[in-house]
């Protein structure tokens, strides 16, 4: 009956957290990112031409403006896009998905880590409802398809020092490569954390065919990949982003003084970015300083699961348990790839850091009831109402205050220009205003321009430089579409154009009186901030 | 004890750039909410309104909220071992407080079984002061003051354990402590 009861409630938590990941997955709110839109097109021209935006048939790495995508996204998008099409909801669905299994992955691995059923209810349930894993999962983020097959080798990792069968270690060696096939910082933590617990293991040499069948193993799985690792596809990431860059120098480092300086700056910043992941202010207050990262007012985990955290890592330390250092290490390593990278607090990039923190959490809220078995009802009231509150509050501000104020970030207003430009006749010049030149994926990606006639034009710049260079390698101008900086005052008097404007880049009174110029349409924002201004030449 | 106490408290930079400060104990109510007002204003001005914006974006909320964001600014640990740094980039003020050995002698610190002898008054000082936190929203080098004597008391008890080290880790630790307080003074003065 109790069995059956756990069941019933892991289902309840599971069919909850997937409403909070699909609800209104696809429709309105806050925008359609450039990143999403570069993998959900990507995958839709795959399906229908084989090849990607560049003309790469079936790639390995997924070259998307200078930086490049893991594939398994992608790949695994596959289906979903055949079934429903180009659309938003598709490019996100996986993520989604994945988001809705981690509820169930994370309450196995509690449970086997714990030998406890509740405390595995009780992890399921801070997954289910923890902003960080909502949010992740509302939008087509490649970081979380990655934690979910982390997760899952983590946990045949754990069955497999639990019980010695070597059939487990193989199974979650299959899904730690998964992982480093989704996104780049598994790249990282997967190798290093495998490594590391097994040398931690006192008797590891005991084992050490078996380590070397499965290093054999892994290799012929991530040999695809591997063989990238000096090229830009392989590297350019970790490189470009590293504070070891010179393109990003450290504060306080001063060139003057000379290279002495940086024993002593190097580390410092290093270690001092590697504690700010593990900053209450961040985890419970601030969040991510980039904006698109973030739904207003809320930061990775909610404020009142802090307490539980605290309660939580002093329980933990005390607890003896088999295999502890394992849930030890993911926690330390996993915040290292964001920590070796110049921005402040990366949620996405140390996105596998928040799954051993909501097992802590959820351990934290059990020993708290455990401690006081007498308030028992009154804490999980407690918890009950301050969830409740949270999540409503939590989307309350992701549908409500997010599109208002964070609609820039998310590229708001592409699809309502697709949609004017459908309706127009087909010979009209389009010039979109765009220094950066990467609006030109929302048109492909909402079928504006053929998928043929720009793959055309990009496979002839990028040639055989795909997976070699990070330059800026594609067209501004395929068909009648152009992407690249208008210069106003000698294009103004084109004929049979339309010029799109994002509001920030002209002002009304450059355009409004002249009777060569009609603004044809106002794309606004959800807060009724002009958004993108629409300009015709009158014939 | 008092004499590491002492040591610990000689090597901490945080008193060697203290200025006795006069905004220990100033409270403004009047000015918080007025401030928590229009914060909460701006907020709802762009937002469709309806009675839930009263509910979840409300003037007490923020108050609570903005003093609850300064009391984990005080308990992120990096705050206190580092200047300059990713905190400073989005606007707090960060200055070093302590040298990065004392980090050392703090993690040391909580595993010497003496720690026992001073949990009561480490609990209690810490809610306490972080209570003054809250009220009175200390945030600066000075203001934030207080707060060292439970790092100092921890780091006694890491430097006491320490000190009994085999002498070859001792050289370690000791140069290590050396160097780096050269190179903080050769950075700073």
């Amino acid at each position: 009956m109790k069995k059956n009861l756990n069941k019933i409630i892991l289902l309840i938590l599971i069919i909850l957290g997937a409403f909070l990941r699909l609800n209104k997955l696809g429709i309105g709110g806050i925008g359609f990112f450039r990143d999403e839109a570069a993998m959900g097109f990507n995958t839709w021209s795959i399906l229908k031409t084989g090849k990607d935006e560049f003309g790469q048939s079936f790639p390995l790495f997924f070259r998307s403006f200078e930086v490049f995508f893991m594939p398994a996204y992608e790949y695994l998008s596959l289906p979903i896009f055949l079934l429903f099409g180009p659309t938003e909801f598709s490019a996100r669905a996986l993520s989604s998905i994945s988001g809705i299994l981690l509820i169930f992955i994370s309450y196995l691995i509690a449970k086997e880590f714990f030998k406890s059923e509740k405390i595995g209810l009780l992890t399921a349930f801070v997954i289910c409802i923890s902003p960080w894993s909502i949010f992740y999962s509302r939008g087509a983020f490649e970081g979380n398809l990655a934690l979910l097959f982390f997760s899952i080798g983590f946990y045949f990792w754990l069955k497999f020092f639990n019980s010695n069968k070597n059939k487990l270690f193989f199974i979650s060696l299959l899904f730690f490569v998964l992982s480093m096939y989704s996104y780049q910082a598994p790249r990282f933590v997967a190798p290093f954390f495998i490594a590391l617990s097994i040398l931690l293991n006192k008797n590891w040499t005991k084992k050490i065919k078996l380590w070397i069948f499965g290093g054999i193993f892994t290799l012929m799985l991530y040999l695809p990949i591997l063989i990238f690792t000096f090229s830009s596809a392989g590297n350019h990431r970790a490189l470009g982003v590293s504070i070891f860059s010179s393109n990003n120098p450290i504060s306080g480092y001063n060139q003057d003084l000379g290279n002495w300086q940086k024993l002593y700056i190097f580390p410092k910043e290093v270690f001092s970015l590697y504690l700010h992941y593990f900053s209450p202010m961040n985890l419970f207050s601030k969040s991510d300083y980039n904006p698109q990262r973030i739904v207003p007012n809320f930061s990775v985990f909610y404020l009142w699961m802090f307490p539980f955290l605290v309660i939580g890592l002093i329980n933990f330390f005390k607890l003896k348990v088999k295999n502890k250092k394992l849930l030890i290490l993911w926690l330390l390593i996993s915040p290292i790839p964001a920590a070796l990278t110049r921005d402040p607090f990366h949620t996405y990039r140390s996105i596998l850091f928040y799954l051993p923190l909501s097992v802590l959490i959820g351990f934290g809220i059990y020993k708290c009831i455990e401690h006081h078995k007498k308030y028992k009802n009154i804490i999980l009231t407690s918890v009950f109402l301050l969830s409740l509150y949270s999540v409503f509050s939590f989307f309350f501000n992701l549908f409500k205050v997010a599109p208002v104020t964070l609609w820039r970030e998310w590229d708001y207003g592409y699809k309502e220009i697709t949609e004017y430009i459908k309706e127009q006749p087909s010979d009209l010049r389009v010039v979109i205003d765009d220094p950066y030149t990467e609006s030109y994926i929302h048109f492909l990606f909402y079928g504006v321009i053929p998928i043929e006639e720009y793959q055309k034009e990009a496979s002839l710049i990028v040639a055989d430089k795909y997976y070699k260079s990070s330059e800026e390698l594609r067209p501004v101008k395929v068909g009648r579409f152009e992407f690249r900086p208008v210069d106003w005052p000698s294009e103004r008097g084109d004929k049979n154009t339309l010029f799109i404007f994002p509001s920030t880049r002209l002002y009304p009174s450059e355009f409004i009186g002249d009777p060569n110029l009609s603004l044809v349409k106002t794309i606004y924002s959800l807060g009724n901030d002009p958004a993108f201004y629409l300009i015709k030449s009158v014939k | 004890m008092k004499k590491l106490i002492l040591i610990i408290s000689l090597l901490t930079p945080w008193f060697w750039f203290m200025k006795l400060p006069k905004d220990f104990f100033d409270i403004n109510l009047k000015q918080d909410i007025k401030e928590a007002r229009l914060i909460v204003e701006t907020e709802r001005g762009k937002i469709p309104v309806n009675t839930t914006n009263v509910f979840f974006s409300n003037w007490p909320m923020k108050l609570i909220s903005q003093r609850l964001d300064i009391v984990l600014e005080n308990l992120d640990i990096g705050n206190y071992f580092f200047s300059g740094h990713p905190r400073e980039r989005v606007g707090i003020e960060e200055k070093q407080k302590f040298f990065f050995f004392q980090f050392i002698l703090l993690i040391i610190g909580f595993f010497n079984m003496k720690i026992r002898k001073y949990k009561k008054f480490l609990g209690i000082y810490s809610v306490i002061s972080l209570v003054f936190v809250f009220i009175f929203k200390w945030r600066s080098f000075y203001q934030t003051i207080p707060l060292s004597i439970p790092f100092i008391i921890v780091m006694a008890l890491g430097l006491e354990k320490v000190l009994k080290w085999p002498k070859k880790w001792l050289v370690v630790f000791s140069s290590l402590t050396f160097f780096e307080i050269l190179f903080f003074c050769l950075l700073n003065f």
